[in-house]
């Protein structure tokens, strides 16, 4: 008796440790991966360029509202790295100051997203019966249009602004989160140690918070991180289109569009913001990349 | 007859998702807080204007009997009116609806090519250089934003090389194809003509390209991931046992299994391919829906850009279950059950 | 006596797993003659399919790798033939089946395109196969009007009533013992010296093994073929075979005709595998297995792998790999107690 006891614990603290060890494993695979550096790399760069912006960029005022005429459309010098757009603010601070709006923007709509979507999907899965099928019913509606333009139809109804265009994502994008969650749990709880918990008499929330959530976490962090790109994107889209943020903001969608009219010829205003967009979007790819190649190895073998 | 019944069944289940799908848009037209009236009135209008409005539309009756008559409306092909041009949504559609295919189309045609193409390199050569490379190099051109790229890709071909027309769906001072489909390029081999043919196709290429671009990241990835599996299944063994060379098998046997997993994940990007083509027809000066939508976005025009959105809701929906089918056909198994 | 069709010796394969390197052939050592139908057995595990991925380079080399060792096929040193020069090899030389009918045929593919294909790159050599476009001109139609021809005839060879109309149908639409005439078929389309069954009858029915199991008797009288048929089920191969070879744990520990094995089998091994199969002698009681577990093959026992289960185990075993003794005409073995008394 004793032993079983005995041995039950040490079982316990095995289980543990190969958790820690396989983490620890991820974690070298990761850390050798020099591309997912890289891209980890430029974020944190990015991320402190967004803190610090305002202080260290050479013409905050440019991007509280501040216009200066004369200098319009003066092309890259030392002055202004990145030109002066069509009424010479100054397009170097401008999209300095736009990265913690791209950041921000992207973080917001994955995490409302992700939240919404995850919630309805695991509720949906483990109450099964009618919720689940109205559930899944209100998703596939949502699928059905291409999200993008969801998003533009949206947008429209709630209004310009930048909140709206977030919020406006975030609801085009929960349903994606909620079929993977939804999927993740119902051929989770079809696995033995869950069928074990339930033999044991454990109670449906316990089961669902510790058994099966934590394996569901690991695809759908692959997913926030994949998607992380293209909510920025669609945001900056969205602002292109003039939904988004309202000038004087230094939104890097509505920079785009804005010269937009002054292309080719004075094709600074129009390529530094796109080139700031690309950046994110591209370390946070390679990023993302990496991390799932840690998170979900089969993907890669 | 398998067959048949699961497509019918398919079908039949189309209904109640589009009935969604008009609820979803009624929803957002309606009941989504913003001004409904005010957007259809435009940012002048004074309060007269808008009660009269208010009436005019219904919205001062009872919910489900605004949501009826606007499913009747929807039945009868009464879509609504834009703002500003007057012109009924409906037929403005109908009218740049076969652009927009006509460039979606050609770049999930692109996509798929390349992407299937980096893919199966990719698994051939997985692990190794090939394959690293194939994986950066598409998620260096996913993470472009389209627009942008768009205006890019027209500098640098389009003026600066001079390789492709930078904009329009057609040569200036020539008379397109006469209209059959509204697809340029259909229509002018059906009419056997080959200069008309050239100069849509000409016209065509950069903005698919630039368009496909935004799908490569999944489809090569998805190929790559089926490649694998599929070279991994007892009768690749088999071919090889059998003393089938290498390109055979790759290309003939393990593809063609590979591939019907693939569809599923092209008629996904192709509502992506469709939805992005807003952004690119609007640099390419491409007269389809998306700069339709554009405008229309840019005023708040709020009755074209839910036809838009319905639209796109129902051919997205016919798309789906076109794959459906066509997966259908292509696996013997369930043809021949 | 000529050179044996198959030579192996001291063949040693390694598999690269998490946890460390799988030794799973420690040194296998095989031969056959033209003409003969030999049986390899053992256990699940003990690396009989291995052997025969080998002989064909079949081993997905990333994970495996032939580590050491020999294979000599009709004089050919195979295992210097580049990876490109083994497709016409397997092509002209060798036949092989495997065990699941199911998963060995292409299900999107009707059984004509992949016999055409194999009939095509078999016998007449892909040389001469037109590619995609070129397969309009008329001559590449004749040559696939002439396989076709072939395939039919290869069809009515394993046995397979009405191929004239079956031979467009998918595999799905076959039964199992059907699909593995049609892979029987696929394997002998290039009039191969040698067909390599591996568990053909596994999966199978019992009726229908029987019924395969004569058909691959009628081939070896018809065709002059030779086969390694390879099982764990001593029935089958009393049945069908005339040698046998006996692997454990990565090596071929006995070989011998098939009557001699079943007499004097000379291996504990041997004695402990056929004492668990029951006859019609076995009185109550009197079944016995084989005590202990088969080893681990990546940190296997030292020396003989069987030394930890063996009744008959001396210190030696423990120390020094058994080499393979001759201890009658057709008849050797890898044991101690064998090579013992051969030394004296």
């Amino acid at each position: 008796m004793a032993d079983i006891t005995r041995s039950g614990g040490n079982l316990r603290k095995g289980a543990r440790s190969a958790r820690w060890e396989n983490a620890r494993r991820s974690f070298y695979r990761f850390r050798t991966n020099v591309l997912s550096m890289l891209g980890l790399g430029v974020l944190l760069l990015l991320f402190v360029i967004a803190v610090t912006a305002p202080a260290i960029v050479p013409f905050p005022q440019d991007a509280t509202g501040k216009l200066h005429v004369l200098e319009r459309l003066e092309p890259p010098s030392t002055v202004h790295p990145f030109g002066t757009d069509h009424v010479g603010r100054d397009i170097f601070s401008r999209v300095l100051m736009g990265t913690g709006l791209a950041l921000k923007v992207g973080v917001v709509i994955i995490l409302m997203a992700a939240t919404i979507g995850v919630s309805l999907g695991a509720v949906a899965a483990y109450a099964g019966g009618w919720v689940d099928e109205l559930l899944m019913r209100i998703t596939d509606i949502f699928l059905t249009v291409p999200a993008f333009i969801l998003a533009i139809a949206i947008t429209a109804a709630l209004g310009k602004g930048i909140t709206n265009v977030m919020i406006g994502i975030s609801l085009v994008w929960w349903p994606g989160f909620a079929r993977l969650t939804r999927s993740l749990v119902l051929s989770l709880r079809e696995d033995a140690f869950v069928e074990a918990a339930n033999g044991i008499g454990a109670s449906h929330s316990r089961i669902l918070f510790r058994h099966i959530l934590p394996n569901a976490v690991s695809p759908i962090i692959v997913k926030m991180s994949t998607d992380f790109g293209f909510a920025v994107l669609t945001a900056a889209a969205l602002g292109f289109i003039g939904l988004g943020a309202q000038p004087p903001t230094p939104e890097w969608g509505a920079m785009i569009n804005s010269g937009r009219d002054y292309f080719p010829d004075k094709w600074w205003v129009a390529t530094f913001p796109g080139l700031a967009i690309f950046v994110v979007v591209f370390s946070w790819n390679l990023l993302g990349d990496g991390l799932r190649d840690v998170l979900d190895p089969r993907s890669r073998r | 007859m398998n067959l048949r019944l699961y497509l019918l069944r398919r079908l039949f289940l189309l209904i109640p998702l589009l009935l969604g799908l008009s609820l979803l848009t009624f929803t957002i037209s309606r009941v989504l807080p913003g001004d409904p009236v005010g957007l259809a009135a435009g940012p002048q209008a004074t309060q007269e204007i808008k009660e009269t409005l208010r009436h005019e539309f219904g919205l001062d009756r009872p919910l489900p009997r605004q949501y009826l008559s606007y499913m009747s409306d929807l039945f009868r092909g009464d879509w609504g009116r834009s703002l500003y041009s007057r012109r009924e949504v409906a037929s403005d559609l109908r009218t740049f609806l076969p652009a927009t295919l006509e460039l979606t189309l050609a770049a999930v045609v692109f996509a798929a090519l390349l992407g299937t193409s980096l893919g199966v390199l990719s698994a051939l050569y997985r692990n190794r250089l090939p394959d690293h490379l194939a994986r950066v190099l598409v998620l260096f051109f996913v993470s472009f934003p389209a627009f942008w790229l768009a205006m890019v890709f027209q500098l640098i071909f389009g003026l600066a090389l001079d390789w492709f027309p930078i904009g329009k769906r057609f040569d200036v001072l020539v008379p397109p194809p006469q209209n059959i489909t509204g697809l340029y390029l259909l229509d002018s081999l059906l009419h056997l003509d080959f200069e008309s043919f050239r100069i849509s196709l000409w016209h065509l290429i950069l903005p698919a390209l630039v368009l496909s671009f935004g799908s490569l990241a999944s489809i090569t990835r998805i190929t790559r991931a089926n490649m694998l599996e599929a070279l991994d299944k007892d009768f690749v063994r088999m071919e090889k046992a059998i003393g089938l060379p290498q390109r055979i098998i790759v290309v003939k046997y393990a593809l063609r299994n590979a591939f019907i997993a693939t569809l599923t994940v092209i008629s996904l990007e192709f509502g992506w391919l469709m939805a992005g083509a807003v952004l690119v027809e609007t640099i390419f000066d491409w007269p389809g829906l998306g700069l339709y939508a554009v405008e229309s976005s840019l005023r708040l025009d709020f009755q074209p850009i839910m036809g838009i959105t319905i639209l796109y809701g129902i051919i997205f929906s016919l798309i789906n279950v076109i794959t459906d089918m066509t997966y259908g056909l292509l696996d013997p198994r369930i043809r021949y059950g | 006596m000529g050179t044996p069709l198959l030579d192996i010796q001291d063949l040693h394969v390694e598999f690269r797993t998490f946890d460390g390197v799988s030794k799973v052939l420690a040194g296998v050592n095989l031969r056959m003659e033209r003409g003969d139908v030999l049986g390899l057995v053992g256990e699940t595990g003990c690396g009989k399919s291995m052997t025969a991925l080998s002989i064909a380079r079949l081993i997905p080399t990333p994970p495996g790798r032939i580590s050491a060792g020999r294979i000599h096929f009709a004089g050919e040193d195979i295992l210097e033939k580049a990876p490109a020069e083994m497709q016409p090899f397997r092509a002209r030389h060798l036949g092989m089946i495997f065990q699941d009918p199911t998963t060995n045929l292409n299900p999107l593919f009707t059984i004509h395109e992949q016999l055409i294909d194999a009939v095509l790159y078999q016998r007449h050599r892909s040389q001469r196969v037109p590619g995609k476009w070129k397969g309009f001109l008329p001559s590449a139609r004749q040559l696939r009007r002439e396989a076709h021809r072939q395939a039919l005839e290869l069809l009515k060879t394993v046995g397979i009533p009405d191929g004239r109309r079956r031979i467009f149908d998918y595999p799905h639409q076959f039964s199992g013992g059907m699909r593995q005439r049609v892979l029987i078929a696929m394997a002998l389309a290039g009039d191969p010296d040698l067909l390599i069954a591996d568990e053909p009858t596994t999966a199978l029915d019992v009726t229908i093994q029987a019924q395969i199991l004569l058909l691959i008797t009628d081939l070896v009288k018809q065709l002059g073929l030779s086969v390694l048929l390879i099982t764990h089920n001593l029935g089958v191969v009393a049945k069908t075979c005339e040698k046998v070879a006996v692997m454990y744990a990565g090596r071929v520990i006995e070989q011998s005709p098939v009557q001699e094995l079943f007499t004097h089998p000379k291996h504990p091994y041997t004695r402990g595998l056929l004492s668990a199969v029951p006859t019609k002698r076995t009185r109550r009681g009197e079944l016995r297995g084989i005590p202990g577990m088969i080893p681990n093959l990546i940190d296997p026992p030292s020396g003989c792998r069987f030394h930890p289960r063996c009744p008959k185990v001396m210190d030696r075993c423990s120390q020094q790999v058994p080499p393979l003794v001759q201890i009658g005409p057709d008849h050797s073995t890898s044991c101690h107690l064998y090579s013992e008394h051969h030394d004296e």
